[in-house]
């Protein structure tokens, strides 16, 4: 097939890419396999990932549920213990922290989940793998 | 670091050499399961039953000394859990490459370990059917737990650390479960094609997978500090003599990144053995492993130093008693144990011969398991044992239902274990693969 380039080499693989670049290809004119996340070639291609912003939204609604769940479940049920303020915010700091980083991952994982679209489930089995080597496959234009 | 070994293998060796271990079991795998199967059973399953239905009495818990071996086991496997995040978040940022011949064991063992400790507060309660209690949800009665009780922090604290070393674990062993499916036939290519959920290896999804992994590990570091930060202040916050004092989550970190190294040791020694893994994990690797394990051993060792220099400078009579009492009083043995495990034995690995002995690193680590457990043993109990009256002074020894739980809980592990290394990769094939390529240019 012509529009098929397969590398036994990590090298000859990254020196046709840049070539293809050259002349014009963009990320979404081809479809690249790689056995490994190669150093670089995110950089070849300029768009960085969005999920940092996953990862914030995750982040920020973590921290404000502890928050608010901690305030609003002592102002509902006042309990004094050791003489101690209703509203301590250092105590209540602990869990918004680690509700912080509780949905904080979990949006991640969500995020990178929609961002790769998987679960995929075509590819369950797929027809064909490219397995130890590396793969440029020209995507057909579309005219 | 040399990788000569490594180096010397090709991808597709690497495949073979890796899911070797995944073909068919010999007898002594059945065996070793067999055994771990009946400890469960016995240890959790019965004596746990018998101690639902007849009630917590059947331990040796008391007044004064309402903790006992359960939260002893319980700080003892979440402290094992923590090395496993160490080498795989911690060590990933800080780009140590020797970490990825053991991250995908440690993982498992962080995740299993996590399971483990979860069980205990649960075996602790008196009503364990009661356990949703502890989460804060809208009720008839209108109650909400306490937030400023160290004990709800602990909810949040291990339930968050099993979510997150959970979805680390499975990311990271994604790319290899795709090998799996292409390695495999039958049933099984569908089972591990459902697994990998259609992962292809293209670079768009590299790309997100890259930055999954980063934000994990940059999640999962300060977690794992505060997780054992928060146990440790299950007894830092209480006022009892012993418990009472502020170097407790740093103390409590160390010796829970120590006893995690000692158990992936442990671990580690015989599956490399067994499933022919010396190509892949060299005797470099086990000798970084014990270099951290020396160094978090020095820290332990510094911290019982200068818990006996604060309650001795503090002048009040109580620290000092209890820390006195630790040391030459009726808990001497568990005590001395504990020293001669954690912070004598260790330094051995000292010596470069023994840090790159393979046997004397595996003896090494079983004694540094024993000394560990035994560490939070005297922490909780003998602080309880003696406070500040004599009149609530009282003594504890396990029951039988105690032990035969606490043997248990290995059984489970171990099983988990076992069961891990015949289903899923052992080693994170994607990352050493990375690693010889950047070897290579």
């Amino acid at each position: 097939m012509s529009n098929e380039f397969i590398f036994d080499s990590e090298t000859e693989f990254i020196e046709k890419l840049k070539e293809l670049i050259k002349d014009g290809v963009t990320e979404d004119d081809v479809e690249i396999y790689a056995p490994y996340p190669v150093h670089g070639l995110d950089a070849m291609f300029g768009k960085p990932s969005k999920l940092k912003f996953f990862t914030l939204t995750g982040a920020l609604s973590g921290v404000t549920t502890g928050l608010v769940l901690t305030n609003y479940a002592s102002w509902h049920w006042p309990l004094i213990t050791s003489g101690k303020p209703i509203h301590s915010q250092p105590p209540f700091l602990v869990v918004s922290f680690e509700l912080t980083i509780l949905l904080g991952g979990i949006f991640s994982l969500l995020g990178f989940l929609f961002l790769s679209r998987l679960p995929n489930p075509t590819q369950i089995i797929p027809e064909k793998e490219y397995g130890n080597k590396f793969a440029i496959v020209m995507k057909e234009k579309q005219e | 670091m040399t990788q000569e070994n490594t180096a010397k293998l090709t991808k597709d060796e690497l495949d073979d050499t890796i899911l070797y271990a995944m073909e068919k079991p010999t007898i002594w795998y059945w065996v070793a399961l067999a055994v771990s199967a009946t400890c469960f059973f016995f240890g959790i399953i019965c004596c746990w039953a018998y101690q639902v239905y007849t009630g917590l009495g059947v331990s040796g818990l008391n007044n004064p000394v309402g903790w006992g071996v359960y939260i002893t086991d319980f700080v003892f496997w979440v402290g094992i859990a923590h090395s496993g995040t160490l080498i795989s978040a911690v060590l990933f940022l800080f780009r140590a490459n020797w970490r990825c011949s053991f991250n995908r064991s440690a993982e498992a063992m962080t995740v299993f370990a996590v399971m483990t400790a979860g069980l205990f507060p649960l075996i602790h309660l008196g009503r364990v059917w009661l356990f949703y209690w502890l989460m804060p949800y809208p009720n008839q009665r209108q109650l909400w737990p306490n937030f400023r009780s160290p004990l709800i922090w602990d909810v949040f604290a291990v339930s968050t650390y099993f979510t997150i070393s959970a979805i680390f674990f499975y990311v990271g062993m994604l790319p290899d479960l795709a090998i799996v499916r292409r390695k495999a036939t039958g049933i099984r290519k569908w089972a591990y094609g459902v697994l990998s959920i259609g992962w292809k290896g293209t670079q768009k999804q590299w790309k997100h997978y890259n930055q999954l992994y980063m934000f994990l590990a940059a999640f999962a570091t300060p977690l794992v500090i505060s997780v054992h930060s928060v146990v440790s202040w299950d007894f830092a916050m209480g006022i009892v003599p012993g418990w009472h004092t502020t170097i407790f989550p740093p103390y409590f970190v160390a010796g829970a990144i120590f006893s995690g190294c000692a158990m992936v040791i442990t671990l580690v020694v015989p599956m490399r053995k067994i499933f022919r893994l010396e190509r892949v994990i060299t005797i470099d690797h086990f000798e970084s492993l014990a270099k951290l394990m020396l160094v978090t051993s020095i820290i332990v060792t510094y911290a019982y130093i200068v818990e006996f220099c604060i309650a001795f400078y503090s002048g009040n009579m109580f620290e000092a008693y209890a820390f006195k009492y630790r040391l030459v009083g009726d808990y001497w043995i568990p005590y001395w144990i504990m020293l001669i495990c954690n912070s004598m034995i260790p330094f051995v690995v000292f010596f470069k011969k023994v840090r790159r002995n393979l046997v004397a690193l595996f003896i090494i680590s079983i004694f540094v398991n024993i000394g560990m457990w035994f560490e939070r043993f005297n922490i909780i109990v003998i602080s309880l044992s003696r406070d500040f009256s004599p009149y609530s002074w009282g003594m504890y020894t396990p029951s039988w239902v105690e032990f035969g739980i606490t043997i248990g809980s290995f059984g489970w592990f171990f099983l988990l274990f076992l069961i891990f290394t015949k289903t899923l990769p052992i080693v994170a094939i994607t990352e050493v693969k990375e690693i010889i390529s950047a070897e290579h240019h």
